[in-house]
């Protein structure tokens, strides 16, 4: 009979809502959806010839895109390679999504933080011209 | 316009999960309620548990990528070299997505439940009890664990406990069986009775020094501890804003009822008028309530058209075209009222109860009744 807590901790001021369209979180959390897979390789290329992989952290990083949010509209454009510019959008979701983290170590889950917007990406890659 | 540097983690973090917190699920955060995911075992369905409400966790899975990224600086910023597409500015400020999700956690209100299957019945025979404790390799739950382990808040728990005849006997959890349940109950209306009690303010106490007045205190054995009382008078009654007992007459009168068909009309049928007698004398002597017949629905059926016999919707099979065979075998006609409880748990889709029957059986309208029967 598994029962784990959830803590909170964290989060007693997310609650007070400013009203204010925040892509990111006061803990500083972005959510960006993308219709369709991105993918990555699992270990970084031996020719990186563009310095898109790197090491943050001791974990292997890697340079996706750019990502240009329009101050005070909601569009938003992401650059993905060269060749690649998706058009998007921030909205604000019906309901606010919670961010848990399982810790398997010490059976316990936090809930990190509170996203109330994401930016989607719908349709399909454009080119850059 | 300001341009974000993206960048995402090669192995993404796979301990996160998303959680679709709903307008409920959310006051009961800004409440600063505690959250507890809660399973009966590793096999069942998860539920989260605020202090007094429960929620079925479903996962929803999605096509989608979905990256959570949080703000960073990278540590080889400056010789990254990108080349930047015309127009558009160097970048100011730089996300890492840590965590993919293909999936989301929904919640949907349920009621909570407690599984009393492996738990002890106590009879009122302590040494038996004890007995079959010691022979039995059953597991012995104390209340506190159980209501830990139990797929519901704490608040239902409370609620359901006595309901379910949910006792303690020796720190074990335990059910009380329905006989016992009949005896305390019994004794305890009398006792209260000749102590002039007052049914709708009942205190615990009192109710346990009069159910004890003429126990006497011999070496005999008694069987009616504080936990007894405590069970019998919180199935039986609400509790008060002066946190006193309020006794609810529909439901003892109802339980009566069911212990009347059960002694009376087990093995063959009775006549409704005949039932009603036997039935209201087998309350204790004095004791006021009505005899709400449609209250004792799902517990008899009419074999014959008018009178009744006792009959345990434990006995029926699950599936719904077997169960519609099995009640109209019993009773070739049946006034929908009187099926509804054989076959409500069946409407699983809540679909109107009218039109669930005309799935599986035929509905005749006459007159204000309405009857169903086999097609």
């Amino acid at each position: 009979m598994p029962i784990v807590e959830v803590s909170v901790s964290k989060l007693k001021s997310l609650f007070d809502i400013d009203g204010s369209v925040a892509v990111t979180t006061p803990l500083g959390n972005t959510l960006l959806e993308i219709q369709g897979e991105l993918e990555f390789p699992t270990v970084p290329p031996v020719n990186d010839v563009d310095n898109k992989f790197s090491i943050y952290n001791n974990k292997n990083i890697v340079r996706f895109g750019l990502l240009q949010v329009e101050p005070g509209s909601k569009k938003a454009t992401m650059l993905v390679g060269e060749k690649q510019r998706l058009l998007g959008s921030v909205v604000k979701l019906d309901s606010p999504l919670g961010l848990l983290k399982f810790d398997h170590s010490t059976g316990t889950v936090d809930l990190q933080d509170v996203i109330r917007y994401k930016i989607i990406f719908k349709d399909r890659p454009l080119p850059i011209m | 316009m300001p341009t974000t540097g993206l960048y995402s983690q090669l192995h993404t973090d796979e301990d996160y999960k998303l959680l679709v917190l709903n307008s409920e699920l959310l006051a009961a955060l800004e409440a600063g309620s505690k959250l507890e995911f809660k399973a009966s075992s590793p096999e069942d369905s998860v539920v989260l548990c605020s202090k007094n409400k429960t929620w079925l966790l479903r996962q929803k899975n999605h096509s989608n990528t979905a990256l959570v990224m949080r703000e960073f600086i990278p540590e080889d910023v400056s010789d990254s070299g990108i080349r930047l597409p015309p127009g558009v500015e160097e970048p100011s400020m730089y996300h890492l997505a840590y965590t993919k999700q293909s999936k989301e956690l929904e919640a949907r209100l349920t009621k909570g439940d407690i599984d009393i299957s492996m738990l002890p019945i106590y009879t009122g025979d302590y040494q038996d009890f004890k007995e079959t404790l010691q022979r039995s390799n059953a597991v012995r739950w104390t209340l506190k664990a159980l209501q830990k382990y139990s797929p519901c808040s704490d608040e239902e728990f409370a609620r359901k406990w006595p309901i379910v005849g949910g006792c303690v006997v020796d720190d074990v959890a335990c059910i009380l069986s329905q006989d016992f349940i009949s005896r305390v109950l019994h004794i305890l209306l009398m006792s209260c009775m000749a102590e002039s009690l007052d049914f709708e303010a009942l205190d615990m106490s009192q109710v346990f020094a009069a159910v004890n007045k003429d126990m006497g205190e011999g070496e005999e054995f008694n069987p009616f501890t504080l936990d007894v009382v405590r069970t019998v008078v919180g199935k039986f009654s609400k509790v008060t804003d002066e946190g006193k007992y309020a006794i609810q007459r529909k439901a003892v009168s109802q339980w009566y009822g069911v212990e009347a068909l059960k002694k009376y009309a087990s093995r063959v049928m009775i006549s409704q008028e005949e039932f009603m007698i036997k039935w209201k004398s087998s309350f204790p002597p004095y004791f006021t309530c009505d005899l709400d017949f449609a209250a004792l629905r799902g517990c008899f059926y009419r074999p014959l058209g008018r009178s009744i016999q006792y009959f345990s919707k434990q006995t029926l099979p699950d599936d719904p075209k077997e169960r519609f065979a099995y009640l109209f075998k019993l009773q070739s006609s049946w006034e929908l009222e009187e099926m509804i409880p054989y076959i409500e748990q069946l409407n699983t889709k809540g679909v109107k109860i009218d039109n669930f029957v005309m799935k599986y059986a035929r509905r005749k309208r006459q007159g204000k009744r309405t009857l169903v029967s086999a097609r």
